[in-house]
């Protein structure tokens, strides 16, 4: 490490690496270890006088505010450098919304004048992490539950699952079970869920889980009293502690619970993969961090490949997992670090940089779900592109 | 209300404060001005080297639960009562070596063990015990749990009882031959 | 008119578009023009730590993380740690036992004690220490020694692939295929190619690295929950909360005895330049105790400033009176004229724009410039002002300031229907205003003023400028008189 510091002084400067999440921002520098903060993506609103998340927008001007705010907080308050003499690695998930990317860009490069930047997408960089050449990223983030096979880095495209698993889901159980025993008025503001979630909640392996199903459940875990400034303190029972992350593994006709979208996210990709992604499992994302969340996922999928519809088409083998050289909530962000590290920092810049002048020029970014950039270039269809563009 | 207020000597108290009822105040002790100490409830006992900064307010509150003849409140040694702290206890005891800070507010139904800090303007209202060591801070009200107990403050009140009587009226110690058999008995009301 | 606690009732339009308060914006000397937070470039000028208010030069705030190397923050409640000092305990001493101890018995140590939640570092059994500062054990990161191997791994890959370039280059393959190549669209580098085929890449120096790397292992062990953590009870005080894991991201500890002291972030101080013309609008002193500026461009000091003494309730479709104070913040003396944002005559731009076109067409910072108001275009997407002043526009003339004249004598009524009283640089005046007759009841009711002020600029011209000393501005300020009724 302290090598790539030596050298990254007389050379360019290290890149900083963004990884905007919908609950937590991750931000830091590239080629180091860890980031150098983890904040809520959240700023002081002075006109509102309220802290306001970055996510909560209504109309791109608002959006653009919010990212120049956020951006002013990371950049001035916690990583302390001139946003103009830095590239950038943006890590994103495959699915985020193209207004909220276009608006990032804009942001990044008219607003703070960064040099380049690099978009890259959340599931290779987890994948990177590794160094495994085939992975499947199950990712489990604050909104979202997205699962996406990496074979010799590149994303699956066709085989990306994503359902509304996140910690969220969990979050929301938990305060109906907490309503459940102590009245329908209980009220606590989201981060008290969190702390309650991190604090007590755990995820019971699945032959227990389906004791609680059956009419005997068992035995629930001890009860914890949470104390609430104020206002006394609220009892979490050991069933709301143990059944709060059950809905990630609810099933109902439409399959979509977590294993089930590990095993077709699997089932979407090439044959001859398919048993070396069994073999590369990543559980990575915030909410991943559950004790036993990992076993119990571990159970399930050995559970679900015996039944149909995967038991006629999978033949997997048995599911083995990584752990990244990170923890959980950061694996994407450290993916990024060392991304960039080749890249961006490396000064190279290799053809993935989009610098400022191009983006000047164009006023757009490449994305995989657009027409210009994933037709090859000699298609029939691409000349008719270029004359729309 | 009768007044029997017994100053155990070697105990600094002002004069320009609030005693109602039946108070003693062991030796040792230091009582700023401004203080209200009122056992409407039953009899106050304070132990040795505690600190009670100005503003501050101990009251044993009446009860229907109390039992006749009422329980002291027993307030053990080396606690220290900050600026505007608030005290309201039907508990017979508050262990020793506690911080209160200032304006806190400890509620009737809160059992205060040892070793305790009571952050600033932290508010306990619901019934609970705290347990020792337990340190309470923050307008959240973060809870966590000390290794030791807070230390005394014995600098502060060997410096107090020095100056105190240089600007303030003091109070007089009223009890005095009888000192070490009435210290014997001091500890005893504990519950 | 700005609070600290209140609503700002009086809000200024800066050139971008933006409503701010008056003391909240900036007057570039060298455009003549209103800037704010949001248009200026903002830019790193000094590190320091806020607590020893000690300077830090930034390669050093570099090497060390930008964290102080002597200030602590509490991992417990995040407020800032003291160091206490104790004499080493008898009672240890004791313990030691020998004679040893004797010796050096006045000893001092040193420990790290929070006073707001009470934590100290002797509670996660960090070894006190013999120096009041500093000497603070350090921890590495867990997985370092994995991510220097990643590190290298990238790095040789990197390496290989710009090699790998050049050489192409030289070969000059200029024939392709028709179809897309493995390595063209999918990021795959071909020395990854070449390692996925088993092939020997193509340079021996940075394959070594590659050829020796071991990624992770997968395994079907997953630690499952421990058997009594279904009857073990829950502590909540031995489990940190999030925000104390996420305090130190490179540990997160779970367990509240491996919370270790944080140093204390650094702080910057800020300079802010105008991106026009880049001339700094606010430079800070070096020195981190002061807070002063080596230049303050605020507006504050350039532009008049407008508060509301008072108003009539404003009905819809009528007319009412607002008595307004105005200040003159400048050394010299200004004409003030109010009037109706419309009347502000169109600035032809052209003839600046035809000088600054070829300019422009050169550098790339000017057209992002160009497109950047698009991004906070209108105010009035955020208030539509529903009053406007009615009558022939108030023209006034206000003094210079004085800092004596506070000593002066009482106001000096120049009785006027327009100026109610004068007093120094500043001047209480009367406007009708009139409400739109469509205005809802109930809604904010907002006057757009404009100002149209003559402004000497004192900054010395450069020698090809044309030495033009006097200027008339216009700036346009919002004032909230309540709701319509």
């Amino acid at each position: 490490m302290a090598l790539y510091e030596g050298i990254a002084l007389i050379q360019e400067k290290q890149a900083v690496v963004l990884d905007l999440g919908s609950e937590y921002t991750k931000f830091g520098f590239t080629g180091e270890a860890a980031p150098r903060c983890i904040i809520r993506s959240q700023f002081w609103c002075s006109t509102e006088r309220r802290f306001k998340k970055v996510y909560e927008y209504s109309t791109p001007e608002e959006l653009y505010d919010n990212l120049v705010n956020m951006l002013h907080l990371l950049y001035f308050r916690h990583v302390l450098v001139n946003p103009k003499e830095r590239k950038v690695v943006v890590v994103e998930s495959l699915l985020t919304p193209t207004l909220f990317r276009e608006t990032l860009a804009k942001v990044l490069f008219t607003h703070y004048e960064v040099s380049g930047a690099v978009w890259a997408d959340s599931p290779r960089m987890c994948a990177m992490t590794l160094g495994a050449p085939v992975t499947l990223v199950v990712s489990l983030g604050a909104r979202e539950a997205e699962v996406a096979a990496v074979v010799h880095s590149c994303v699956v495209l066709r085989a990306v699952q994503a359902q509304p698993l996140g910690a969220a889901a969990v979050r929301a159980e938990l305060l109906h079970l907490l309503r459940q025993d102590c009245g329908p008025d209980l009220h606590l503001p989201d981060h008290v869920l969190e702390d309650i979630t991190v604090k007590t909640c755990f995820v019971s392996p699945r032959a227990r889980a389906l004791r609680w199903q059956s009419d005997s459940p068992p035995e629930p875990a001890r009860s914890v009293r949470y104390p609430l400034a104020r206002l006394g303190a609220v009892c979490v029972s050991g069933r709301a502690r143990e059944l709060a992350a059950e809905p990630l593994f609810r099933r109902d006709n439409e399959l979509a619970s977590l294993p089930d979208i590990v095993l077709q996210c699997i089932m979407q990709c090439p044959i001859d993969v398919r048993r070396a992604l069994a073999a590369n499992v990543l559980l990575t994302g915030g909410a991943a961090s559950l004790p036993g969340l990992r076993a119990r996922l571990s159970q399930e999928l050995a559970h679900l490949c015996t039944l149909p519809p995967y038991s006629s088409r999978l033949r997997l083998g048995e599911f083995k997992f990584h752990r990244a050289p990170a923890h959980d909530m950061s694996c994407a962000w450290l993916g990024g670090a060392l991304c960039g590290a080749g890249e961006a920092g490396g000064g190279a810049g290799g053809g993935r940089l989009l610098s400022r002048d191009v983006y000047c020029r164009e006023r757009r970014l490449r994305d995989w779900v657009n027409l210009l950039d994933n037709t090859p270039p000699h298609h029939p269809q691409r000349d008719h592109l270029d004359l729309t563009l | 209300m009768a007044h029997n207020i017994k100053i155990l000597p070697g105990a600094t108290v002002c004069e320009d404060c609030t005693l109602e009822g039946d108070i003693t105040i062991g030796g040792g002790t230091v009582i700023h001005p401004r203080v209200s100490i009122i056992a409407e409830g039953g009899p106050i006992i304070i132990a040795e080297y505690c600190i009670i900064e100005e503003y501050s307010t101990i009251i044993h509150k009446k009860s229907d639960k109390q039992e006749n003849p009422p329980k002291p409140l027993f307030i053990g040694a080396h606690n220290v009562f900050e600026v505007a702290c608030k005290l309201e206890s039907i508990y017979g005891h508050v262990g020793e070596s506690n911080v209160f800070e200032c304006r806190s507010f400890v509620g009737e139904e809160v059992k205060v063990g040892s070793g305790c800090v009571i952050g600033a303007a932290c508010t306990l209202t619901a019934p609970q015990i705290l347990a020792d060591n337990t340190v309470i801070w923050g307008s959240e009200h973060h809870v966590r749990e000390a290794l030791e107990k807070q230390p005394s403050q014995l600098l502060q009140l060997d410096f107090l009882s020095k100056v105190m009587p240089n600007y303030h009226r003091l109070r007089k110690p009223n009890v005095h031959k009888r000192q070490p058999s009435r210290q014997s008995q001091e500890p005893s009301p504990k519950p | 008119m700005a609070y600290l606690t209140q609503p700002d009732y009086v809000r200024y339009i800066c050139t971008c578009g933006q409503l701010k308060p008056i003391t909240s914006l900036y007057f570039c000397r060298h455009c003549l023009k209103i800037r704010c937070g949001f248009c200026i470039c903002h830019e790193v000028d000094s590190h320091y730590c806020p607590n020893c208010l000690e300077n830090m030069p930034s390669s050093e705030a570099r090497l060390k993380k930008n964290r102080c190397s002597s200030c602590f923050d509490c991992p417990s409640c995040y407020h800032t740690l003291s160091t206490r000092a104790s004499l080493v305990q008898p009672r240890q001493q004791e313990g030691a036992g020998d004679g040893k101890v004797e010796n050096k018995h006045q000893k001092k140590m040193y420990y790290l004690a929070c006073f707001n939640c009470r934590w100290t570092s002797r509670d996660v059994g960090i070894p006190d220490q013999p120096v009041a500062s500093g000497g603070w054990p350090e921890r590495p990161n867990p997985f370092a020694t994995q991510i220097n191997q990643l590190l290298e791994y990238y790095k040789a890959i990197a390496l290989q692939e710009k090699q790998e370039k050049i050489e192409k280059e030289r070969k000059k393959f200029a024939i392709r295929g028709k179809y897309l190549t493995l390595t063209d669209k999918t990021g795959l580098t071909g020395a990854m190619a070449r390692n996925i085929a088993g092939l020997p890449s193509s340079d021996s120096g940075s394959s070594s690295i590659i050829a020796k790397f071991v990624p992770s292992q997968a395994s079907a062990e997953v630690e499952e929950l421990p058997e009594d953590y279904f009857t073990k009870e829950v502590n909540l005080n031995q489990i940190t909360s999030m925000p104390q894991r996420l305090l130190s991201p490179e540990w997160q500890p779970t367990d509240v005895s491996r919370l270790h002291p944080i140093a204390k972030l650094l702080s910057v101080k800020r300079s802010q330049r105008c991106r026009e013309c880049d001339h700094n609008l606010t430079k800070p002193e070096y020195n981190p105790g002061s807070i002063k500026f080596k230049i303050e461009l605020l507006a504050f000091y350039h532009i008049p400033e407008v508060k509301i003494i008072s108003y009539e309730p404003m009905k819809a479709g009528e007319n009412s009176t607002v008595l307004l104070k105005l200040s003159n913040p400048t050394a010299h003396e200004m004409t003030l004229c109010l009037m109706n944002p419309e009347d502000i005559p169109q600035v032809d731009n052209e003839e600046e724009q035809l000088e600054n076109s070829l300019e422009k067409s050169l550098t790339l910072d000017k057209e992002s410039a160009a497109c950047k108001p698009a991004a906070a275009p209108a105010w009035r997407r955020a208030a539509a002002p529903c009053v406007r002043a009615v009558g022939p526009p108030v023209r006034v003339s206000v003094p210079q300031r004085d800092d004596a004249a506070e000593y002066d004598d009482d106001a000096t009524h120049d009785a006027n229907d327009v100026i109610v009283w004068r007093k120094a640089n500043k001047l209480g005046v009367r406007l009708q205003v009139a409400t739109e007759a469509a205005a809802s009841r109930g809604g904010a009711a907002l006057l757009a003023l404009a100002l149209q002020y003559s402004y000497r600029n004192t900054v010395p011209p450069a020698a090809n400028a044309p030495n033009q000393r006097n200027h008339i501005l216009y700036t346009t300020a919002l004032l909230s008189l309540g709701n319509v009724a």
